[in-house]
């Protein structure tokens, strides 16, 4: 099982921002940074080195799956696992999404005393 | 703060600041709508609402956030299409972005919903709401936009997220990349006289997932019935629609039949005795109840309200038939199934035993299969007797008796508790006019749509009943009068919109309402007095009014 402890979560909604770093950091115990966009995704990528990344996918300029293509373009991101959230999704969206290079999809709404739990498990099955 | 408090307060925080954000993205839209969309404004839009989808939902606010995944959906479309809202569209778009706002001012902070996250303390998530699922999503294809414009804000009214198409290729092609859960397929298009059929064939050879499939057409002869039926047509409803014969239709075709399984309670003086017949039941996803006691009985019936007795023959204190004679003496349990477990082989014993009220008499050791199928059978042949005879046939609603006992529990449960409990009391506006003018098969079809609408719209926990003609009661527990008016206006607002067909004619409809906030000193007959006569208050000033 991929030992997680720093996760780089992205995420545009100040509000669910709020929600995942009380259940990721406070609930989880996981080491979080936090940012409002791709482009600053990928800015912060580099010095924070994160095991797993938590992707919205849709974000103003550049939404998820472009910035995971930026993100693999980059020596410390290019493995990391990424997981994508978004709102309630189909099977066939999930499979677009892992045929993207996601290792699993999220769906929101997400449950804050679960989340951790929820990432551990799909890390598990890695 | 420990986490649940901080995530309590973020709550807080999200739903006080809410209706700001709505109103700007309300004046967002309308900005966006008066200058015609472009590409930066309507992304941005979009992207707000799905959002709200997401937010609303972690926030505990269920209704703003199904509100706004109705939006989604239909901005979703716009998207796929790589188009823009026509004036008629925006319009109707509008109306969604009103419904979002109507749902946050229907969820305050002091709700005590019982589907709200408001604890964050669940482990898991459930989004069921009403005791309709509306999440069902169904594809409109019709190259006529009136017939989208209409058929789509009523079917969203009922709850339905809808996505329409005009032509059969675009159908086609976001079917097979998110399959629907129901098809409303035109036959006729401009380029071919039965396209709408040809356009299922070709789907269906390529996509295998099922989905409820609706024809409407202008055409009604054989011939074209049965090539829709050739290729698997659940219904064929001639234009112009009538919306309730549609939602009826959709209702029984995408609703998910109850899952709630056969409950037996099991008495026998030896408990391991009873514990094995619990066991061989369980197998057969029977759920059951055990008590080794006969004196706690009609306990252990009122409050686990089995479908069935199972009861040991001899036991030291009093024996099965005494137990069957003392619970046939009983209204309630007229009918409830019962059966004996015994060694007895006397045929003559037996038939006293069944005499006495008793369904069956199955002698021990008794083959697990034989005792489940017979179990079963009689369980749910009571179950369909009792849905038969609790419920109005034609609201499906809880008859008048049925809704009044269930008040009698509800008071009782709310004088023992100390919570809130209030009934609201509806009576359809002018309805003998709607008969007189339009028929009785018109009358019916409004109470229908008015019952849809009150089971879709009420929570899960609220009781609806078909109280008199055109009369309903909803029982509210832990409501306050304050909470059963914002419940209520908004299923108003919803029904004065719906529209109603007979024939031709089109024609609206409208309800008043009175609600009483019951308190110790009332029993039955005075709360719902009480509501009838604010009823009738919100008639005098004016009708269409919620008191």
């Amino acid at each position: 099982m991929a030992q997680i402890e720093k996760i780089l979560y992205v995420e545009d909604e100040p509000d669910i921002q709020m929600i995942a770093q009380i259940a990721l950091r406070d609930i989880g115990g996981f080491i979080l940074e936090t940012c409002s966009s791709g482009a600053e995704a990928i800015e912060k990528a580099e010095a924070f080195t994160p095991d797993l990344i938590l992707l919205d996918v849709m974000m103003p300029g550049m939404d998820g799956p472009d910035t995971l293509n930026e993100l693999r373009k980059l020596t410390t991101t290019a493995v990391t696992p990424v997981i994508f959230m978004t709102a309630k999704v189909q099977p066939q969206e999930v499979q677009h999404y892992k045929d993207l290079g996601a290792v699993d999809v999220i769906s929101k709404p997400f449950d804050p005393m679960n989340l951790a739990n929820q990432i551990r498990t799909i890390m598990s099955t890695i | 703060m420990n986490p649940f408090e901080r995530l309590e307060a973020l709550r807080e925080t999200y739903r006080q600041e809410l209706p700001q954000k709505l109103i700007q993205l309300q004046t967002l839209f309308d900005t966006a709508a008066q200058s015609g969309f472009d590409a930066d404004s309507f992304e941005l839009f979009y992207r707000l609402i799905h959002n709200l989808v997401g937010s609303g939902a972690t926030f505990g606010l269920l209704e703003v956030s199904e509100s706004a995944r109705i939006l989604d959906g239909a901005l979703r479309y716009f998207v796929m299409e790589n188009t823009y809202p026509t004036a008629k569209e925006t319009e109707g778009l509008r109306l969604h972005m009103e419904s979002i706002v109507l749902a946050c001012q229907f969820q305050s902070s002091d709700e005590k919903d019982t589907r709200c996250l408001s604890t964050f303390s669940e482990s898991h998530f459930e989004l069921e709401t009403s005791s309709i699922d509306t999440t069902k999503t169904i594809y409109l294809i019709d190259d006529e936009t009136y017939v989208h414009e209409k058929l789509k804000i009523q079917l969203e009214y009922f709850g339905y997220k809808v996505t329409s198409f005009t032509d059969t290729k675009s159908f086609e092609l976001a079917a097979k990349q998110c399959p629907p859960d129901a098809v409303i397929m035109d036959v006729m298009f401009p380029y071919s006289k039965e396209e709408g059929i040809a356009s299922i064939r070709r789907l269906r050879m390529q996509l295998s997932s099922p989905y409820a499939l609706l024809f409407i057409s202008m055409r009604d002869d054989f011939e074209t019935r049965v090539n829709a039926v050739r290729v698997g047509s659940d219904g064929f409803i001639t234009k112009p629609v009538d919306i309730s014969s549609l939602i009826d239709k959709l209702d029984r075709l995408t609703q998910k039949k109850s899952n709630e399984p056969i409950r037996v309670l099991i008495l026998d003086d030896e408990m391991t005795v009873a514990e094995y017949h619990a066991s061989l039941l369980n197998t057969g996803g029977i759920e059951t109840r055990c008590i080794n006691d006969p004196t706690l009985v009609l306990d252990a019936m009122a409050e686990y309200q089995p479908d069935l007795l199972l009861t040991d023959f001899y036991m030291p204190s009093f024996s099965g038939l005494d137990v069957a004679k003392v619970i046939r003496q009983m209204d309630e349990y007229l009918t409830i199934p019962i059966i004996y477990l015994s060694l007895e082989g006397d045929v003559s014993i037996q038939s006293k035993a069944i005499g006495a009220g008793a369904e069956d008499f199955l002698l021990k050791p008794v083959e697990p299969t034989e005792l489940l199928n017979r179990v079963k059978h009689k369980a749910e042949r009571y179950r369909k007797l009792r849905d038969k005879i609790q419920h109005d046939s034609l609201t499906k609603l809880y008859n008048h008796s049925s809704i009044t006992e269930m008040l009698e529990k509800e008071i009782a449960g709310a004088r023992r508790y100390g919570h809130a409990l209030s009934v609201a009391m509806i009576d359809v506006d002018y309805f003998k006019k709607v008969n007189d003018n339009y028929g009785h098969q018109a009358g019916d079809a409004v109470l229908k749509a008015l019952s849809r609408l009150l089971k879709q719209r009420v929570r899960s926990t609220d009781i609806v009943g078909r109280y008199g003609g055109e009369e309903f009661c909803i029982i509210l527990p832990h409501a306050t009068h304050a909470d059963g008016i914002k419940v209520l206006d908004a299923i108003r607002m919803h029904f004065e919109k719906l529209t109603h067909y007979a024939g031709k004619n089109e024609f609206h409809s409208t309800f008043s309402c009175g609600i009483c906030q019951w308190s110790k000193n009332m029993d039955t007959a005075s709360v719902i007095n009480h509501a009838d006569q604010l009823m009738y208050q919100a008639k005098k000033q004016g009708r269409n009014k919620v008191l």
